[in-house]
This record gives structure tokens, C-alpha cells and sequence, in this order.
């Protein structure tokens, strides 16, 4: 193991037990508004919904000792609906797949777009301590998976559009990017007034920091060699194309990373308003022992049997074993929720990613509203704008006591049910004790 | 940190198992005809591929791809005959008469043109062009003159023997005029004893004819006819045995003027297709709503072209393409000649539009494409052209398919 390697681990060690020896104090010190969550409104404990798709914050403004489990998924692409792929699933299974199907499939992609997908997935445990009356560390453990994919509205133009009306094509952004990440990580979150103060406006801080282990990175992009064009005309084919891949052999420890969280939030408890801003996934990841390969094309026949087999003999040599910088997507939030108007609370939502080596999906709008037909029963509605699936919809509903809260929401967009195009899954777990 | 990966592997099994459920149980068509009906959707467009059929040029060589070829001075090709040595004795009486009728005739082999379908093509067409090169020689020991000597033809009898006429001399082959076709070699040829006489005429009348002879089947002879004198400057010595040599070498040149019917030149190809199964071609098939053929040919031979193509599934290079029941036969394209080496390039371009069924064949693995090209009399008088080497013949056939699929947005 490499020096540099060895301090990257002791630091990541020694922040971990930071974090444990912080909970310990908090265990030890147990406030005493912990004791009688009872007293506190119920309603005014999930005040703050967190966000679908990970909230390092989750479960830990309310000041109170806590337990979460929480599970989240989404999936989402820009042409296909549910009622396609499972056409396509179900054609492929009984092996009757054929090219006029795929045909169909590429003309639902949008042209000027070209076929994207974007996915994530993460499993997250996570203990809540409060220090004091205004301090909470959250520690916690949680795997991730992030993916995303491009096929560049070029490439998929020749198959789509044929090539009847124009004969070059390029791969563009063509590219697929993938992580899968193990983070733990200590989350605080300082408050200006003690929560049981609920006639000042309320100043929530909060900033953590994961620990994160590279278990897998992919990537595979082209690159268009001096910028020519593919040429697929009705006489010949032209390319001169590299292609590239960088990933690592295996699944396991594959590098260090550490990647930060803040928050802000102002809440008026009596009128009803708050307004937070979040910062989510800020840093890199650096990944070891990433293989390097690449193909280059350099095609030009007249025969259609040449580029089949150029296609067959394919195969990406190693060139290089690199360690990379990756980033995953950061997420800026805005959210502005206001629930004057009991027992509705409106939440209005900006969701923007920002930077990231993978392919960003488009900015988000999120309008929730929260009605409670009864305190401990939320059922939770909202749209859904931008994105790569389009307009959603976002339903949830769950039951949400003084000790314990159990949740699910998910999110369609592109259509309903089975016309659609992204779907996103949460589920919470939690007890308050 | 194995506990992490349990997360994510239990994680991502749970995930896909709600996708798969959502999937399996409310998003599936129940049958493949209702996931067809599901992915072809309500909007239909029509997707247009141009698909290569070929794409060659075709030089004279390509023409003659089963003939023997040489590449004349100005790059005219030409086909060389097989090279042949006349024997003829000259005979002690020379001394004393000291003027002698000379003849030497010998049989052309059959075999000397071969009888392919170019050979055949050019017997039928009038050859205007082929250098004949002559060695002279002798064994005697004096200095031999050949007065007014000339090559012919003569045919032959079942044994061999040139056929004569009733006074007993040779019964040479005429032209229309009715006079001999003869290629004189000069007044007189003065050849030193010892020495090697070479010279070299054009001999395209004779040649003309002796490639319709041979494609004929038709036993000839070329014969040398001279007047033999000896020169009388030194001492001649000629013994019986004594013979005069010669040796001869001729090429007929793609320098003719075809027939009005043309000369006709058939290439059969096999070609790889799109590949596709026969189940994934019967469905291609089913989506086609129309198709259609684009032929293009330029010609840059001095003769104009009449092009055919027609194509067959399947490798059938066996097959007359032509003549097969299923082929596909594309309209033919006609192309004016090139005027000249430095003339522009004509080129025509035929499209047509043809059934859908018609672009089935080049769907599967293979194809077999068959190319007629009828060369007929060019734009220079009289019909004339020479074929070079470097003139090609390109014909760039494609086919376009329209499919039906489902509209995009």
C-alpha cells in the first residue's frame, strides 16, 4: 500500500472515530426534551421533508435522538415508458425481438436530444445524537450508486432517421458513466433557539462530511478523431473514431474520497414559513487502479461487411492502470415551504445539479403539498417539472408519530403508471427515542 | 465494509425487484403482438436507408479477366496472339535461277484467340488496330533480297495444306473488294547472311480477319509471299537444306469499332448482404412501403454503354443472374461514350422507384448481383474507340428502402 494511500485511510480512520466518540458523548448527555417527544407537536417533527434521492440532513434538525433506515431509487431516461421497456423486456424474453422493434423503440427518442438515462441508488443507516440543546450529530453509513448515460442525438439519428436525408453522423457526447460509492459519514446540525421555542424565528446550520470508498467506476466515451464526421452514405462508410473505457477489474476498496454536505434553514414556527437552502455531494472521489483501454477506428470501405467486421474484431487494449479524480454530481436545493394554512403545508422546491463528471439531468421544480387527514397520517402530493422524464407527478403517504415514522414516496414523470419515463422510490424508516 | 456491499447488493436487489414487479405486473403486454402494438404506437412515419449494391469500376482488364493482355505504347490495350516461326526452304536452284516465287505458309492453331465471350465479342467487331512485329532470317551463306513480300491468309484443307485455286497458287483470303487482304512489308528486304531482319507494320486488315476465322473454327494459314533473289555482290553459297526463317508476333488492340448490336461483357458477383435472419427479414420485409433504385455510371471509354444489373439472393455465382425466375432486374441505363481521353467523363443517373418486395434478396447474408454491359459503337466516326488501360468503367448501384416506424416527436 502506497504512503499517501496509508495517510488517506488513517484520516478517514481517525475521522470515523471522531464521529463515535462524539456519539458517545451524546448518549451520555442526553437532553432532557428528549425524553418527552409527546409534548412536542407531531406534525412539527417532519415539518422539513427531505429530499427524494438522499438527504444527508434527514431526521436531524428536530434536536432529538434518532434512528433512520433509508432507502431510495431512482431511475429515469427521456424516451422509453414503463409500457415500452416492458414491451421490449417481454419481446426480448421470448426471443422475438426484432429490428423493426428497435426501430419503433428509437422513435420515441426526441430529436435535438438523442437517448439519456440517468440512475441512482442508495441504502443509508443513520444514528441521530444531540450533543447539547442546539447541537445534533448524525453519524452515519450508507452505500451509493450513481449512473448515467448519453447516446448523442447523432448517433442515434442514422438508425432513427435513416440516412436517406443526410449521410454523416457523429458519436457527440456520446457516453456511460457509473460509481458505486461506501461513505460514512458525521453530519451536525446547530440550531439558533432550542427547538421547544416556537416564538422566534429558528436558524438551522448544518454541514457534515463523508467518508467515501470507491467500490467501482465506469466510464466509456469516444472521441471523434480530427473531428470528421462518421460517413454513412449509400456508396461507403467513413470513420475514424477511439474508442475509450476506464474502469476498474473488480468490485472492492478502489481509492478515497471525501465529499461534503451544508445546510441552511429559517423557520417562523408561528406564521408557518421556512425557507433552505442545501448543498449536497461537494468534493471529489479519487479511484485507484482505474484500467485504461482504447480502440482506435480508422474506417473507410464501401462494403458493409468491413464495418461488421471491424465491429467484431473489436477489442479495447489496455494502455494505462491511472488513478482519477471523479466527481458526482452536486445538488444545490432551494426549498421554501409554508403551512399557514393548517392542516395543508406547500412546499416549493429548486432542485439544480451542479458539476460532476457524469451527465447532469436538468434542472428540477418540485411543488409538494401535505395534507393530514389525521395528525399521524400524511399523504403527500406534488408535480414534478424539468428533469429528463419531464412533468411528474409525486405521491406519498406514511405514518408519522412522536416515536417512530414510516414513509414512502414515489415519484413519475413522463406520465402516469405505465407511460412513465422516470421513476423515483423512497422509503424511511425512523425511530425517535 | 462487506457489510456495505450486503447494503448495496440487498440495496439494488430490492430496487430491481419493485422496477421488475412495477414492470411485470402492470406494465407488460400480455402477448408479443401486444408488445409489438405497444412499441409501434398510433403515429407511424416513413424511415428512409440507402443501401449499397455496388460500387465498382471496371476497367478493360475486368473485361478480360480470363484473356492474356499487354498494355500497347499509348496504353491501348491489346491481346497477343501466340508467337510463331515460319520455316520455308529456299532451295539450291536459287543459284542457278537466281529469282525464286517464295512462299511459307503455316497453320494458326485453333486455340491461338481464345474463343471467351471478349474474343468472341471482338471477332465480331472491326479491329482497326494491330502491330505485328516480324525477325527475319536464313542459313545460307549469301545475301537474300525479298521483292514486294506481304502476309496473308490462306485457309487450309482437312490435312493442313493451304487451299489453292486451279493454277495452282495460293487461294488468299479477299476482302469485300474482292482483292487479297495483304499487309505489304516493303518493296524489298535485303537480308545478310547471318543477319536478323526485324521490322514492324500494322497488320489490322489480316488480323480482322484471322480473329473471325479462328472464332470461327475455321482452319487458316498466314502466309509470307515474296519474289526470292540473291544478291550477286559476293559469292553465294545456298545448300538444299538451307531454309528462310521468320518469326512473327501480332496483338490485336481494343482499338475496333463494335457491332451495332454491341459487344457484350457479363460479370457475375456475390456480395454480403445486410446480414439480417430470415425471421428479422420477413419483418423488415412486412414494414416496407416502398423502395427504390439508384444506378449511376460513368463512362470513360470512347464507347457508349448500355448497363443491366439484376440480382438474386443468395450465393449463386453459378447462375446466369440474368435469366434466373426470382432475379431482380433493375432498369437498364444507357451512357454516352467519351470523346476522346481528355473529353469530359459522361454520366447519367437512373432512379426508380420499385416495390418493397424487390429489396428482399439483399436482406439475408448474401446476394448475387449480375452486371451486363453492352458496348456499342462510340461518338468518334465511324464507331471507333480504343479501350486503355486506364479507363474505367463506374457503376454505382444503390437501393432505398422505406419503413414504415413509429413517429418520433
Amino acid at each position: 500500500m502506497s504512503p499517501t494511500r496509508v495517510r488517506r485511510r488513517a484520516r478517514g480512520g481517525a475521522g470515523f472515530l471522531l464521529g463515535v466518540a462524539v456519539a458517545a458523548q451524546a448518549i451520555a448527555v442526553r437532553p432532557a426534551h428528549a425524553q418527552e417527544p409527546e409534548d412536542v407537536r407531531v406534525e412539527d417533527l417532519y415539518r422539513r421533508i427531505p429530499l427524494v434521492g438522499g438527504d444527508p440532513f434527514a431526521a436531524l434538525t428536530e434536536g432529538r435522538r434518532s434512528l433512520s433506515l433509508s432507502t431510495h431509487a431512482t431511475g429515469e431516461n427521456n424516451s422509453l415508458g414503463l409500457n415500452d421497456l416492458g414491451a421490449l423486456l417481454l419481446l426480448a424474453e421470448r426471443d422475438s425481438l426484432r429490428p423493426t422493434d428497435a426501430l419503433d423503440a428509437l422513435g420515441l427518442v426526441p430529436r435535438g436530444d438523442g437517448l439519456t438515462g440517468y440512475g441512482t441508488g442508495e441504502v443509508r443507516l443513520r444514528v441521530g445524537l444531540p450533543v447539547s440543546s442546539r447541537l445534533t450529530v448524525g453519524i452515519g453509513l450508507q452505500a451509493r450508486g450513481y449512473g448515467s448515460f448519453r447516446i448523442d442525438d447523432d448517433a442515434v439519428a442514422l438508425l432513427r432517421d435513416g440516412n436517406a436525408t443526410r449521410s454523416e453522423f457523429t458519436l457527440g457526447r456520446t457516453r456511460g458513466d457509473g460509481l458505486v460509492t461506501a461513505e460514512a459519514g458525521v453530519h451536525t446540525v446547530w440550531r439558533a433557539a432550542p427547538p421547544d421555542d416556537r416564538s422566534s424565528p429558528r436558524l438551522t446550520l448544518g454541514a457534515g462530511v463523508r467518508y467515501v470508498e470507491p467500490l467501482f467506476y465506469g466510464r466509456a466515451l469516444s472521441v471523434l478523431e480530427d473531428v470528421d464526421p462518421i460517413l454513412v452514405s449509400g456508396d461507403s462508410v467513413r470513420a475514424h473514431i477511439t474508442l475509450s473505457t476506464a474502469r476498474n477489474s473488480s468490485v472492492g476498496a478502489q481509492g478515497i474520497g471525501w465529499l461534503g454536505d451544508l445546510m441552511a434553514r429559517l423557520e417562523w414556527p408561528s406564521p408557518g414559513v421556512a425557507f433552505e437552502a442545501m448543498l449536497q455531494d461537494l468534493g471529489r472521489v479519487s479511484v485507484d487502479r482505474l484500467v485504461l483501454r482504447s480502440e482506435e477506428v480508422d474506417l473507410a470501405t464501401t462494403r458493409l461487411d468491413d464495418v461488421v467486421d471491424v465491429v467484431d474484431s473489436l477489442s479495447l487494449t489496455v494502455r494505462d492502470t491511472v488513478t482519477a479524480d471523479v466527481s458526482p454530481p452536486a445538488l444545490v436545493g432551494l426549498t421554501a415551504s409554508v403551512w399557514s394554512w393548517a392542516p395543508v403545508q406547500f412546499d416549493g422546491r429548486l432542485l439544480v445539479p451542479v458539476g460532476g463528471d457524469f451527465d447532469r439531468p436538468p434542472p428540477i421544480v418540485e411543488l409538494l403539498a401535505t395534507w393530514r387527514p389525521l395528525r399521524r397520517l400524511p399523504l403527500r402530493s406534488g408535480v414534478r417539472l424539468g428533469g429528463r422524464g419531464g412533468v411528474g407527478v409525486r405521491l406519498g403517504v406514511g405514518w408519522e408519530a412522536a416515536r417512530f415514522y414510516v414513509r414512502g414516496s414515489g415519484v413519475s414523470t413522463g406520465g402516469f403508471a405505465g407511460e412513465a419515463r422516470g421513476l423515483a422510490a423512497e422509503l424511511d424508516l425512523g425511530l425517535w427515542f | 465494509m462487506r457489510s456495505v456491499r450486503g447494503w448495496v447488493s440487498g440495496g439494488g436487489a430490492t430496487v430491481l425487484a419493485i422496477a421488475g414487479g412495477v414492470i411485470a405486473s402492470g406494465c407488460r403486454p400480455d402477448s408479443v403482438t401486444g408488445a409489438r402494438e405497444q412499441l409501434a404506437g398510433d403515429d407511424t412515419r416513413a424511415v428512409t436507408y440507402r443501401l449499397p449494391l455496388t460500387r465498382e469500376a471496371y476497367g478493360p482488364r475486368r473485361f478480360l479477366e480470363n484473356t492474356t493482355t499487354e498494355v500497347l505504347e499509348d496504353g491501348v490495350l491489346a491481346i497477343p496472339l501466340p508467337s510463331d516461326t515460319l520455316r520455308g526452304p529456299v532451295g539450291a536452284a536459287l543459284l542457278f535461277t537466281r529469282r525464286l516465287d517464295f512462299e511459307i505458309a503455316e497453320r494458326v492453331p485453333p486455340g491461338a484467340l481464345r474463343r471467351d465471350e471478349m474474343a468472341s465479342a471482338i471477332a465480331v467487331s472491326e479491329i482497326r488496330r494491330a502491330p505485328l512485329r516480324l525477325v527475319l532470317y536464313h542459313t545460307s551463306r549469301a545475301t537474300l533480297v525479298l521483292v514486294e513480300p506481304s502476309l496473308a491468309l490462306v485457309r487450309t484443307d482437312a490435312s493442313g495444306e493451304p487451299v489453292r485455286d486451279d493454277s495452282g497458287a495460293l487461294d488468299l483470303e479477299r476482302g469485300s473488294s474482292g482483292a487479297p487482304i495483304r499487309v505489304p512489308l516493303g518493296d524489298r528486304l535485303e537480308i545478310a547472311r547471318g543477319q536478323r531482319f526485324e521490322l514492324e507494320r500494322e497488320a489490322a486488315p489480316v488480323v480482322d480477319r484471322l480473329a473471325e476465322l479462328l472464332v470461327a473454327r475455321e482452319p487458316v494459314a498466314i502466309v509470307l509471299t515474296a519474289s526470292l533473289r540473291v544478291s550477286g555482290s559476293d559469292q553465294p553459297r545456298v545448300r538444299p537444306g538451307d531454309a528462310l526463317f521468320l518469326i512473327h508476333r501480332v496483338s490485336v488492340a481494343l482499338d475496333l469499332v463494335p457491332p451495332d448490336s454491341g459487344i457484350v461483357i457479363r460479370r457475375t458477383e456475390v456480395l454480403d448482404g445486410l446480414g439480417f435472419s430470415d425471421l428479422d427479414a420477413d419483418d423488415i420485409e412486412e414494414r416496407l412501403i416502398g423502395a427504390g433504385t439508384i444506378v449511376d455510371v460513368e463512362n470513360e471509354i470512347p464507347f457508349r454503354l448500355r448497363v443491366h444489373l439484376a440480382y438474386v439472393g443468395g450465393r449463386r455465382a453459378n447462375e446466369d443472374v440474368f435469366e434466373a425466375e426470382d432475379r431482380v432486374l433493375l432498369e437498364p441505363l444507357t451512357v454516352a461514350g467519351r470523346r476522346g481521353p481528355g473529353g469530359p467523363i459522361p454520366r447519367e443517373t437512373l432512379e426508380v422507384e420499385v416495390p418493397g418486395s424487390r429489396v428482399r434478396p439483399l436482406l439475408g447474408d448474401d446476394f448475387t448481383l449480375g452486371i451486363r454491359i453492352r458496348l456499342l459503337p462510340g461518338p468518334a466516326p465511324g464507331g471507333r474507340g480504343a479501350l486503355r488501360i486506364m479507363d474505367l468503367v463506374r457503376i454505382d448501384a444503390q437501393v432505398f428502402a422505406d419503413l414504415r416506424a413509429r413517429g418520433g416527436s
